[in-house]
């Protein structure tokens, strides 16, 4: 995914610390990455990223040289970022990183309530070292209010807002709808700071980014008191929206007819004139009728034929499509949508490459995965000056490590 | 308090960009919705207000479309080019969606994507349901359908289907959100540089999405109905006096989940600490557990298992969740009023900062309300211009 033209990438100048972990907060770093940020991962050697242990049935357990384990999906989250390795549970640490914001724009985190303040590196203390720094800190519940103190992953967030009561058990992630959210706040808070604010601190719930974008469950209750919502599949406002059964062994359609211009070319493309709207509305019989109808056609074709044909009649449908159909789907195939990454640890492996398409400077994946620890050096030379020397000795005091410390490896 | 303040953008978008629209008047740009003079789509859609029922009672329209101005336009005319011109002439940004929808854009180029009438330093955003090149371009797609081919559905429901669809328009906003942080972006960079096409696929997103799970592309895995859930004891359960939701995915959640019941003598065996295992024994824990929860308060265990160090949450309504202390604590909820759906809370802004970067300036416009502003005050055309424009349904 080369740039094709000359231009320098979007956010390049932009310096981010990062210690954004699992997915809110990966996600909210690797945004700002591939578009061009010099994003900084810090990570302890000694306990690094959880999701790096991820154990799964699926994916193998990967091992750097070092012995630190990772994983593909791991691996994926954190592209186009460098790792810098620093053991904030001593006071070396803690200072090398606070002399870090004196030179970056913003730092991301999505850690445990109080561990930022417990580093004195929350945002007042970060401050007096760079008046300027955006701070955003992820949260599921956000770090005021009586639940400020509370765990979340994704599935809580879910149940909290109410999505899964009116859906399903597993859905949707509000850690991802977080860290998109909160690349965009980021660089609001930049625009704030250019324009002469002192630093921002951006605190990011992923219940309230989630509550925004989930507006039309809430705004029956909210205006008019009225609680519950509609049947499953049920669109409002839709004149029928169908989760059909196609040929093969679970292979689906959606379908939705936003109007009677739309049911009338259904009732074409079906030959069934008998339910055409004569100006009268569509009554349960005859939307019961329309679907039956549809769903007799649909048995016949696969869930790409059925999206096809009707699509070129000019209506609203999509194969309802499981993972192995999205990878080889053909509209993201045709535009490049993937991009493949080699890591030396974890092979060749196909990953979405990031909906980043600016005609003259889009984004793209700028590295793999960094092994922890591996541009150690490098940032602190080019950020603080430290001549090798300096490093060294903040190395031997146990601030900073790199994986060339050969001594400190672990068994795999 | 408002970082996009002096921006300007041209909204055309509809439904599939209101939310990348909001986002930027929400952040202080001077957002103009240019609606067709039948109206948004989205103000033909439930929930109305009750007693109302018209296209200014629309609360999908009043909450996409809070800090923004409205006027109309029937852009798919050809005689509304001139007056397009006019009008991106004196914008940084211009949102629009050429494909998707049954309307045409006049103006609309195919190759490269571009449109005819936006000249000089604008920022030209796209959004649409597949993209604007490759083979699904002219799909049409509604939220619904567009879910549908995500990926993310298949494997949700029952397991003898037919899968559902998330209720809303998540993934048009969250694409929306995406296409509000390209837009800011390019706003950042030297000038020279606003003068690009932002072609934005929410379909793309959706693929993009997958990144933060178990892909396809990792192990060649298709997770099923069946399947698309952690082994036990994550998931949802019911108790005595409610549905209680856990997350469990590391290693120690499970001592601490035993310990929270009071170390029953079902879950005693040492073998259920292996993550591996319990996925094996998913339907026996899963009895044992169900069994045991029931007579359980979930209140009671979120309170007790957050203290412990236990991600669980309440499985509640969303009408519970508006109720919600820290809702109204964070000041979460904020207030719109305006002709036709009166007075009502609606979700804040999706952050709270220091200092604070939205700020609520004005409701929702009713259809055409800034017609006057724009075209005379604005753009310099006479009243009786603008009343010819009206009779000729042009604005």
């Amino acid at each position: 995914m080369d740039s094709s033209s000359g231009d320098a990438p979007l956010l390049s100048g932009v310096r981010v610390l990062s210690f954004g972990s699992v997915v809110a907060g990966n996600t909210c770093a690797v945004i700002l990455a591939e578009l061009g940020a010099d994003v900084v991962k810090v990570e302890s050697w000694e306990h690094p990223e959880s999701l790096r242990a991820y154990d799964s049935a699926h994916q193998s357990a990967l091992y750097e040289p070092s012995g630190v384990r990772t994983t593909a999906l791991f691996a994926g989250l954190t592209r186009s970022m460098r790792s810098v390795s620093i053991e904030m549970e001593i006071t070396a640490g803690r200072e090398t990183f606070r002399t870090l914001v004196e030179h970056a724009d913003v730092v991301i985190e999505n850690l445990g309530p109080g561990k930022m303040d417990s580093w004195r590196c929350g945002f007042a203390e970060l401050t007096a070292h760079n008046p300027r720094v955006v701070m955003i800190s992820i949260s599921g519940y956000g770090r005021t209010g009586p639940l400020a103190a509370y765990k979340a992953y994704a599935s809580n967030i879910n149940n909290y807002l109410g999505l899964t009561a009116a859906w399903a058990l597993d859905g949707t992630h509000f850690d991802f709808v977080a860290g998109v959210h909160g690349a965009s706040a980021v660089l609001g808070a930049l625009a704030e700071v250019e324009r002469g604010a002192r630093g921002v601190f951006i605190d990011m719930a992923q219940t309230e980014a989630g509550a925004a974008v989930m507006a039309p469950l809430y705004l029956d209750f909210l205006a008019n008191g009225r609680e519950g919502g509609a049947a499953p599949n049920e669109v409002p406002g839709a004149l029928l929206s169908a989760v059909c059964r196609c040929q093969g062994a679970d292979e689906w359609v959606a379908l939705e007819l936003e109007d009677g211009r739309d049911w009338a070319i259904l009732c074409a493309f079906l030959e069934r004139d008998d339910l055409v709207l004569q100006g009268g509305t569509v009554t349960p019989a005859r939307r019961d009728a329309l679907n039956e109808a549809l769903e007799n056609w649909t048995r016949t074709v696969t869930a790409l034929q059925a999206t096809l044909k009707l699509q070129h009649a000019g209506l609203a449908v999509g194969a309802v499509q499981n993972d192995e159909d999205l990878w080889r789907d053909g509209q993201l195939r045709s535009r490049g949508c993937f991009v493949e990454v080699e890591h030396p640890d974890i092979g060749l492996v196909e990953y979405p490459a990031g909906p980043n398409r600016l005609s003259r400077t889009p984004g793209q994946v700028r590295a793999r995965s960094a092994r922890l620890g591996e541009h150690t050096g490098a940032v602190l030379a080019e950020w603080l000056g430290c001549d090798e020397a300096a490093v060294r000795a903040l190395r031997q005091v146990g601030a900073v490590w790199q994986p060339d410390d050969t001594s400190a490896y672990r068994q795999a | 308090m408002t970082p996009l303040a002096g921006v300007r953008v041209l909204d055309l978008s509809g439904r599939i960009g209101a939310y990348c629209g909001k986002i930027l008047a929400d952040l202080g740009a001077d957002v103009v919705k240019v609606e067709l003079p039948i109206g948004d789509r989205l103000r033909h859609l439930p929930p109305y207000r009750d007693g109302e029922h018209g296209p200014e009672s629309s609360l999908l329209f009043a909450y996409y479309h809070h800090n923004k101005r409205g006027i109309t336009l029937d852009w798919e005319r050809d005689e509304a080019l001139p007056l397009l011109g006019e009008l991106s002439a004196s914008v940084h940004v211009v949102l629009a969606s050429p494909k998707g929808e049954p309307q045409r854009l006049a103006g609309y180029v195919e190759n490269p994507p571009s449109l005819s009438w936006v000249a000089g330093d604008v920022v030209t955003c796209f959004i649409s349901p597949f993209g604007l090149t490759g083979p699904y371009r002219e799909w049409r797609a509604t939220p619904f359908t567009s879910f549908a081919m995500s990926g993310s559905m298949h494997a949700v429901g029952p397991p003898d289907g037919p899968p559902l669809a998330m209720p809303g328009q998540q993934f048009y906003d969250e694409a929306g959100a995406w296409a509000a942080f390209l837009v800011q972006a390019v706003l950042r960079s030297p000038r020279h540089l606003w003068a690009q096409v932002i072609d934005h696929s929410v379909h793309e997103f959706g693929l993009f999405y997958k990144l933060g799970t178990e892909q396809y592309g990792l192990d060649g895995r298709i997770k099923t109905r069946a399947t698309n859930f952690g082994p036990p004891p994550g998931g949802v359960w019911r108790c005595a006096d409610g549905f209680l939701d856990i997350g469990a995915h590391a290693a120690h959640h499970w001592d601490l989940f035993v310990d929270l019941l009071g170390r029953p003598a079902e879950l005693a065996d040492p073998i259920f600490r292996d993550r591996q295992m319990r996925i094996q024994l998913f339907d026996l824990l899963n009895d044992s557990i169900g069994t045991l929860l029931l007579t359980r308060s979930a209140r009671q265990l979120v309170e007790a298992g957050q203290a412990a160090g236990l991600p669980c949450a309440l499985s509640q309504t969303g009408a519970q969740f508006v109720r919600e202390p820290q809702s109204t604590a964070r000041g979460f909820f904020v207030r719109t009023c305006r002709p036709g759906t009166g007075s009502f809370d609606i979700p804040g802004a999706p952050f709270r900062s220091a200092p604070p970067l939205i700020a609520y300036r004005r409701p929702a416009p009713t259809l055409g309300e800034a017609n006057a502003d724009v075209y005379v005050g604005e753009l310099g055309h006479s009243e009786a211009e603008l009343e010819r424009w009206v009779a000729d349904g042009l604005v």
